[in-house]
């Protein structure tokens, strides 16, 4: 994956949370950054297929990417202000999962993440490290 | 890769070392969960410095180690995120040196001694922030369970910590006991700190003898 466009998107999804008055960290970007890469809009799902490419996993915050922690750790979060994403499409689908989910904390994300792939919180630990390709049909 | 890599593959490598320090430093380095040190530690540099730390260590002492056969079966990356960041590797330690100490144990979801009926529930904390709701899913999880539950809080030294001073600190976790007695019935709790090096009372050795003496009171039904 691209650590460019990763950190992009990141900055475009803290930058609207900030105008939004609803940025609550990392934990929060990660949960929609892995929206952004396996929610269908349409078909209201987690599906196995991958939008950008960044490899994800079930850890005991939910789903985790290790390509997207770094991405957001080299960023100044406090001082990201506007950012634009040029990609239509893909600007579209962010604006959307920002919609649908932009109010929720990290907690809540990975309560949201974990149960539309089924998985409960008891159970969340019998797939740790697994990918999410193992875990969605 | 050629055959899938199993438990089986790890113990036998594991029973073979003899060092003591070796066998402590896996371990250690098998504490580490790395997602939420990922999650957790934008702001502090710090941590992020020694999380790279980390990360090296976990190379040199668990995956350069492993005989040529187990990582013929491996991806090293993979195997990092997939058995070290998680609690599969310190598990399968822990059950592999209780068994040693007869002990009849085996990892489940969690570690299970079948025979006296207890769950050894294992959580590395990364932050105090964390404990709520580790604590919620503990409940969450065992709510219907008549098992008895050894609740192991393990937290592994970070860099060049004081071990006596970071240990007295974690005892502040035994807060959390009474009420879980409450909500699960028979249970005791063990805050355990591990230094990188082996050092008197913060090592695997130390842990075990806690474990079965903690087990030995559940057993008897010898608690509070």
């Amino acid at each position: 994956m691209n650590k460019l466009l990763n950190k992009e998107i990141v900055s475009y999804i803290i930058s609207k949370l900030k105008e939004r008055g609803s940025f609550y960290g990392k934990v929060q970007t990660m949960k929609l950054m892995f929206l952004v890469e396996h929610f269908n809009i349409e078909k209201n799902k987690i599906e196995k297929n991958s939008l950008l490419g960044n490899e994800y996993r079930i850890y005991y915050l939910g789903p985790m990417s290790f390509e997207v922690s770094e991405a957001y750790d080299e960023l100044e979060v406090d001082k990201i202000k506007e950012v634009k994403i040029f990609d239509e499409k893909l600007k579209e689908k962010i604006d959307k999962i920002l919609e649908l989910f932009g109010k929720f904390d990290g907690l809540t994300l990975q309560d949201k993440c974990l149960e539309m792939m089924g998985i409960t919180i008891k159970e969340k630990s019998k797939y740790f490290g697994c990918k999410i390709s193992e875990i969605v049909k | 890769m050629n055959k899938k890599f199993t438990s089986e593959d790890f113990i036998t490598f594991y029973k073979k070392l003899e060092d003591r320090d070796k066998r402590h430093k896996i371990f250690y380095y098998s504490l580490f969960d790395g997602s939420s040190l990922g999650e957790l530690s934008k702001k502090d540099t710090c941590l992020k410095k020694e999380f790279k730390e980390l990360e090296k260590g976990i190379k040199e002492y668990i995956i350069d180690i492993l005989p040529s056969k187990i990582k013929r079966k491996i991806n090293k990356e993979d195997f990092i995120k997939r058995y070290v960041y998680t609690d599969w590797l310190c598990k399968q330690i822990l059950t592999f040196e209780l068994r040693k100490e007869s002990i009849n144990c085996r990892v489940e979801e969690d570690i299970n001694i079948p025979t006296k009926n207890i769950t050894i529930e294992i959580k590395r904390p990364v932050s105090g922030s964390q404990m709520k709701t580790i604590v919620e899913e503990i409940v969450e999880k065992f709510k219907n369970s008549s098992n008895k539950f050894l609740i192991l809080f393990i937290f592994p030294q970070v860099g060049n910590e004081n071990a006596t001073r970071l240990s007295q600190l974690i005892e502040i976790n035994y807060i959390v006991e009474d009420y879980l007695k409450g909500k699960l019935g028979k249970l005791k709790v063990i805050c355990q700190y591990i230094t990188k090096d082996y050092k008197e009372g913060y090592n695997l050795n130390s842990l075990l003898e806690r474990l079965k003496s903690n087990i030995k009171l559940l057993e008897e039904n010898n608690i509070r």
